[in-house]
């Protein structure tokens, strides 16, 4: 009884959400990704050619 | 009490009875009425959300470059458990990680030179989560104890003497993570909840009442400017929680067996999941729906750690058959693998500058790969 009457209060309030379309928020996401990618050091690698992780490696071929 | 109460039943029995038969009638419709009502909201909300999926997030990915060659490969090892490595969690100061493992250990590490500074010994293994305070001064772990417990951290004394419980579940503890500041907590549990409690008082502020299973992962927007979190576990579904109500005001499915873990998109908006289904997927909150499934047919294993690099273009995926998966996010298709882990990941997490990414495995290690 009580599951029930959660369970569609829960869906009464899923219902009235506001939704967008997965062309929109995908367009968001692709901006997003373009905005940050230069400080992204993983996919366009390390600003200034400074990562602490990656030190040690060019430390020892100078 | 209780006799008095029997009496006046007895005394009253007819009109009663007749009263409750009535009352069931109502209440067996008043039920009917409910379950078609939920049966309608369903049908609704999949026409809606199936509505909304008009064109695949890699078609409007097709105008980006492919990524190049990444140069991202192992540059740290840190060795030092002697057991599963269950967990880790990067310190704001991008540098220090902690770690727990399956033998009842919890080590503190410099992660540029791959020092111990500290090495604590809990009272119960399987210490499945642990997580590094936003001031970088205190560490909370827990576990098969059910309880999550927090040790400042000094140099000065033996720190393991001031440790403190804060929470208590009626199961396993799954998961922790400090909530905006060193004061608040906010822990998942085997018990199908999810709590935030005042680390100063150990007093529960809020819990989260909704999943059908246990809670295997929960997780917080970086940009922290909501009042959300997100949870999920081994009722497959996602949940989508308000922090100040306590209500659940969104939830995700698609998964096909257990999620293990769950990230949000530095954009806050979206969250990607990992399964022992084998598959990551990318929720949109906006969308309200599953974006994306990043899955092959050769992956057969559990993902048990997902995170993005700083942009999101990136989703890291730490497999059971021991790989990294690097999947581009927004093609949706795998764009390499990092090899080096002897046993399954157990946990996966970028730094929160976006530097590297970190492994824990069951292979003892801890892995930093930039």
């Amino acid at each position: 009884m009580e599951n029930i009457k959660t369970t569609t209060e829960q869906l009464r309030t899923e219902a009235n959400i506001q939704r967008k379309k997965v062309s929109e928020v995908a367009k968001d996401l692709v901006e997003f990704c373009e905005k940050n990618k230069a400080t992204d050091m993983l996919v366009s690698g390390p600003l200034d050619a400074h990562n602490p992780f990656q030190e040690k490696k060019s430390c020892s071929v100078l | 009490m209780s006799s008095a109460a029997g009496e006046s039943s007895s005394s009253s029995k007819v009109p009663e009875n007749s009263g409750s038969a009535a009352a069931a009638a109502t209440g067996s419709e008043y039920l009917e009425q409910l379950a078609n009502e939920a049966e309608e909201l369903r049908k609704k909300l999949d026409a809606e959300r199936h509505k909304l999926n008009d064109i695949p997030i890699q078609q409007a990915a097709e105008r980006l470059d492919v990524m190049g060659a990444l140069g991202v490969k192992q540059r740290r090892i840190l060795k030092g458990h002697v057991g599963k490595v269950l967990c880790m969690d990067w310190s704001l100061d991008k540098r220090h990680i902690v770690s727990s493992s399956q033998d009842g250990k919890v080590i503190v590490w410099d992660g540029f030179t791959t020092n111990k500074e500290h090495a604590l010994t809990m009272p119960t293994t399987w210490v499945m989560a642990c997580a590094f305070s936003p001031s970088s001064q205190m560490i909370a772990c827990g576990g098969l104890d059910n309880k999550c417990s927090v040790v400042p951290l000094s140099f000065e004394d033996d720190i393991i003497q001031k440790k403190r419980q804060v929470a208590t579940h009626t199961s396993y503890m799954s998961c922790c993570t400090f909530l905006r500041s060193d004061n608040l907590i906010l822990t998942g549990s085997g018990d199908s909840t999810c709590a935030i409690w005042d680390v100063e008082s150990g007093q529960l502020i809020q819990n989260f009442h909704g999943h059908t299973g246990d809670v295997f992962a929960i997780d917080v927007p970086k940009c922290d400017t909501g009042n959300t979190f997100i949870s999920a576990g081994a009722d497959k579904h996602s949940l989508v929680w308000d922090i100040r109500s306590g209500q659940c005001v969104q939830s995700f499915e698609g998964h096909e067996a257990d999620i293990n873990t769950v990230r949000f998109h530095p954009n806050g908006d979206a969250f990607a999941t990992g399964s022992d289904d084998a598959t990551c997927r990318l929720f949109d909150l906006r969308a309200d729906r599953q974006v994306c499934v990043y899955e092959k047919e050769s992956i057969l294993f559990p993902v048990n750690g997902v995170d993005f690099s700083l942009s999101g273009r990136i989703l890291f995926a730490g497999y059971g058959d021991y790989r990294v998966g690097v999947w581009d996010s927004l093609k949706c298709v795998r764009h390499s693998v990092l090899y080096g882990h002897e046993n399954r990941i157990s946990c996966l997490r970028t730094s929160p500058d976006g530097t590297a990414v970190c492994s824990a495995s069951w292979d003892c290690t801890i892995r930093i790969w930039a």
